[in-house]
C-alpha cells in the first residue's frame, strides 16, 4: 500500500456503508424480533418445561416432503413439513396429553390428535412455529422451526 | 441500556426485560441480516431466518458463556439455517420457490446509492470473485464476528482469514473506481493545503 492509497478503516467503513445501504434491513424485521420476548414471559410458569432438539432430519415419503424427528425418552414425535401444512404423529400416543402448535407471533392452536397420535397444522403462509406438549407426567415443546407455505 | 455490555443484555433479556432484548436485537441485527445474503434466498425467507435466529437466541439466553462472541453465535446460527433452507430446496422437486435466480439479485445494487464514493465502492466491490465478497461482508459486520466463527461458516483454516481478508481488501483497494476515490481525495487534500497556505 502506498501513501496515496484509502487507507483501510476509511476502506472497510466505506464498504460497510455501501453494503447497509443497499441491502438495509426490511421494515418491519426489528419488531418481529423484538417482539418474541413475550414467549420468554409466557413460558415463566413452565420454567421446568424442556426444549428438544430435532434428533434426526431426513426426506419423506415424498420427495418433496422434509420430516424432523424428536424424541423424549421413549416418546418420539415426527413432524412431516408439506407445503401449507405440516403432519404430525406422537408415538407411543397415550391419548392423554393437550398438543399444541405456537407461532413466533403469539398465536397458539390446540391440536385434534387421533387414536394413533396423527395430527394435522394447516400453514398456508410459511412461519415459525414449534410444538408444545403437555401431559400428566412431561411437558416439552420442540426447538422452533420453519413451516413451508402452501404456494407452489 | 446503550452503554451496558452484551451480557448485562443477556441477563436482563433472560429475566424478561424488553428494553435489553430491544437493545441486543438493534446492536446484532445487522449481522444476522448480512449472514442471509449469501444464498440467494428471496427476502421473505430471509426474514424467516432473521426472526427463527432471534427465536434460537431467546430459547439459549441462558447458554451463552461467552457474550463477547455472540455476533459469532448469531451469524453461525443463521447460517446453519440458511443452509439448512438451500438443502431442502434442493431436494424439492417442485414447491414453493425460496430461491432468487442469481442473476436476478445483485449482490449491491448501486442504483440505491445517492453518494458518489460509495457507488464507485458497489462498483468495485462487485468486480471481486465471490469468495472475496462473501468474506468482505463478514468481516466488515459491525458489531464484529470472531475470526473462528469466519472460519467456520467459510470452512477455512482460521489462520487464513487474517491474510484472505487483507488480499481481498487490496485487491478491492486496486479497483479503478477506488483508486479514483484515493485520487479525488487526495487532490481534495493538496487543494485544502494549499488554502491554508
Amino acid at each position: 500500500m502506498s501513501d496515496s492509497d484509502l487507507p483501510e478503516d476509511l476502506l472497510v467503513n466505506l464498504l460497510r456503508s455501501t453494503i447497509e445501504q443497499t441491502d438495509p434491513l426490511p421494515d418491519g424485521l426489528r419488531d418481529a424480533a423484538t417482539n418474541i420476548l413475550h414467549w420468554r414471559a409466557d413460558d415463566a410458569d413452565l420454567a421446568t418445561m424442556g426444549v428438544i432438539e430435532p434428533v434426526a432430519v431426513r426426506g419423506g415419503a415424498s420427495a418433496s416432503a422434509e420430516v424432523l424427528v424428536f424424541q423424549v425418552g421413549e416418546l418420539e414425535i415426527e413432524i412431516a413439513l408439506g407445503n401449507g401444512y405440516l403432519d404430525g404423529s406422537i408415538d407411543p400416543w397415550s391419548g392423554d396429553a393437550d398438543v399444541s402448535v405456537e407461532t413466533a407471533a403469539g398465536e397458539s392452536t390446540a391440536l385434534s390428535v387421533d387414536e394413533y397420535g396423527d395430527f394435522r397444522f394447516e400453514s398456508p403462509s410459511r412461519r415459525n412455529v414449534r410444538i408444545r406438549v403437555v401431559s400428566a407426567e412431561q411437558q416439552f415443546r420442540s426447538e422452533w422451526f420453519l413451516t413451508r407455505s402452501g404456494s407452489s | 441500556m446503550e452503554g451496558d455490555s452484551v451480557g448485562e443484555l443477556l441477563t436482563l433479556a433472560s429475566q424478561g426485560d424488553e428494553r435489553a432484548w430491544a437493545t441486543l436485537v438493534e446492536r446484532f441485527e445487522r449481522v444476522v441480516w448480512s449472514v442471509t445474503h449469501g444464498f440467494h434466498l428471496d427476502d421473505a425467507t430471509r426474514a424467516d431466518v432473521f426472526q427463527l435466529t432471534w427465536l434460537r437466541l431467546m430459547d439459549n439466553l441462558e447458554r451463552i458463556r461467552e457474550p463477547d462472541r455472540l455476533a459469532g453465535w448469531l451469524a453461525t446460527t443463521a447460517r446453519r439455517e440458511c443452509v439448512a433452507i438451500h438443502r431442502a430446496q434442493k431436494r424439492r422437486p417442485t414447491g414453493e420457490l425460496l430461491v432468487e435466480p442469481v442473476s436476478d439479485r445483485p449482490d449491491v445494487d448501486a442504483r440505491l446509492l445517492k453518494n458518489e464514493q460509495l457507488e464507485a465502492m458497489a462498483e468495485a466491490f462487485l468486480e471481486l470473485d465471490e469468495r472475496c465478497r462473501v468474506l468482505l461482508r463478514l468481516v466488515v459486520c459491525d458489531p464484529p464476528i470472531g475470526y473462528e466463527e469466519i472460519a467456520g461458516m467459510l470452512e477455512m483454516p482460521v489462520g487464513a482469514i487474517g491474510p484472505t481478508r487483507a488480499r481481498c481488501l487490496e485487491k478491492l483497494r486496486r479497483r479503478p473506481a477506488i483508486s479514483r476515490i484515493s485520487e479525488d481525495s487526495n487532490a481534495s487534500s493538496t487543494e485544502r493545503g494549499r488554502t491554508d497556505v
